[in-house]
């Protein structure tokens, strides 16, 4: 028999029986010196004043941001760059851009590439400091008026940049929004990782872009938003992107979105923005993973 | 003149001696397990600085208990970092297990559990790199959710769920080698297969 096979709950059963420091009741003398303990660093410690609180402690962890975040931390800083080229670009109606999107990506031509590469050299810049020369486009689409552009730097963590642009027919190309992130581990061949999120929550103005790494076996992913849109995404160059009019995000006061994996870490006391969408992912032998749910950060 | 008042119900001070009440035990087996086996004392040491560190800066802990466990046993890793490197954090600490488990009380209910018992798993767990042990650790020893081990390596949670599925196949790997017991190679990385992909851990 393969030891491949041998389920997770069975190894870690055996685990479990060569454990070093098995569960034990603490005897009189352990416990003595335990109850010192606290007592000494309640007397001993004191509670940081505001000026302190605001330092780092390097022994404190901090939950790390996951690249949904980085990406939405991001993307909030461009979002005034949004505002603005979207007026600029796009006439001013407020759904103005919505009105062009198609829920199936159509290809990007060479000339729409290197246009939006133009757009977005400076959130390339901001997002890659001096590894931005590395930066190739990975994976580009169009619905409507916008160009969506991917691109990374080849690494086996790579820096990525995401990056959309108004290009509208016979018009010149604005950035329209962009964010990026690295240090994301590449998914393996028949899996993808969660997506960095760019949300625009204007009210009546909402714009949401997802772009993620997708392994060499994913051959379609079509994103199921929370109000029913079904959004070809582009898999493309190692990554699965798009875009569609409205949230992509939702503010709960639950510690994970339904069927979501782990618990909770951090500061989990409601209003965290959670991913309101789930991903179907086709694989190149036919199989789709229904319902993947992003995980909540 | 009054007697002395406890602190409110809910001040930070009750809340970090419940915090303590309940972790204490796991933290010191957390330290225990990544420490040498003679260093009891030590061990106690490190705990304490920890529970120091955690109390000073308990504005910054989460709110849940079960994250609050995870947090202070992140302060206690990167304590036990501090006191082996000095300054280092990027080093992972390698967790000890028994030379041979103790089987008298456990069932083994499964085909499955019968092979991995006859297997010589110590000497597969200590082929494996310390970065390894210390991500099979989280979940098998200490029962961390992936977000918890996440707070306590400082990853996120899918970068967690792909080093935990990296260490378990390197294990699988060590014990399927037959020659387990041999002393380990250098540290090598396995890629996982496509099989695994969006695997489910916790």
């Amino acid at each position: 028999m393969s030891q491949s096979r041998i389920p997770d709950p069975s190894l870690d059963a055996a685990l479990r029986r060569l454990d070093a420091a098995p569960r034990a009741p603490l005897d009189d003398v352990a416990r003595v010196r335990a109850t010192s303990v606290l007592e000494r660093t309640l007397a001993v410690g004191q509670l940081p004043d505001a000026r302190a609180a605001g330092r780092r402690d390097p022994l404190v962890p901090r939950p790390r941001r996951t690249g949904v975040r980085v990406a939405l931390l991001a993307g909030a800083a461009a979002a005034v760059a949004v505002a603005i080229g979207a007026a600029q670009v796009l006439g001013g109606g407020a759904t103005a851009y919505a009105d062009s999107w198609e829920p199936v990506p159509a290809p990007a031509s060479a000339a729409d590439v290197a246009a939006a590469e133009r757009a977005c050299a400076g959130t390339a810049r901001s997002v890659a400091g001096d590894g931005a020369s590395r930066l190739q486009p990975r994976l580009a689409e169009r619905r409507g008026d916008l160009v969506l552009l991917a691109m990374d730097d080849g690494a086996p963590e790579p820096a990525t940049v995401m990056c959309v642009a108004a290009l509208p027919p016979g018009g010149g190309a604005d950035f329209l929004s962009g964010s990026g992130g690295g240090g994301v581990v590449r998914p393996p061949a028949d899996g993808v990782t969660d997506a960095g999120i760019f949300e625009r929550t204007t009210p009546g103005d909402e714009l949401s872009v997802i772009d993620g790494l997708a392994g060499e076996h994913v051959e379609a992913v079509t994103v199921r938003t929370a109000d029913g849109r079904a959004v070809e995404a582009t898999v493309e160059g190692g990554h699965y992107a798009a875009w569609w009019p409205g949230r992509a995000m939702v503010e709960s006061d639950q510690p994970l979105p339904s069927g979501a994996q782990g618990g909770c870490a951090g500061d989990c006391d409601g209003g965290q923005p959670v991913p309101s969408y789930t991903l179907d992912v086709t694989l190149d032998d036919g199989t789709v993973l229904r319902h993947v749910v992003p995980s909540a950060g | 003149m009054s007697p002395p008042q406890p602190p409110p119900a809910d001040s930070a001070e009750q809340r970090f001696r419940a915090l303590y009440a309940d972790v204490h035990a796991d933290v010191l087996r957390f330290v225990w397990r990544r420490s040498a086996a003679e260093a009891v004392s030590s061990a106690e040491d490190v705990v304490a600085d920890a529970f120091l560190a955690a109390w000073r800066r308990f504005d910054d802990a989460p709110r849940r208990l079960d994250a609050q466990r995870a947090w202070v046993f992140g302060i206690a890793r990167n304590c036990l970092l501090t006191t082996r490197r000095g300054s280092g954090r990027r080093e992972a600490l390698a967790v000890r297990v028994n030379d041979a488990a103790d089987d008298s009380g456990a069932l083994t209910t499964t085909p499955h559990d019968e092979l991995v018992a006859g297997l010589d798993l110590a000497a597969a767990w200590r082929r494996l790199a310390p970065a390894e042990q210390e991500v099979l650790a989280l979940t098998v020893f200490e029962d961390l959710t992936s977000a918890q081990a996440a707070l306590v390596l400082g990853t996120t949670p899918t970068g967690y769920r792909l080093r935990l599925m990296r260490a378990r196949r390197a294990l699988r790997g060590h014990l399927s080698d037959g020659d387990a017991a041999e002393p380990a190679p250098a540290p090598r990385r396995v890629s996982p297969p496509a099989t695994d992909a969006l695997e489910a851990t916790r």
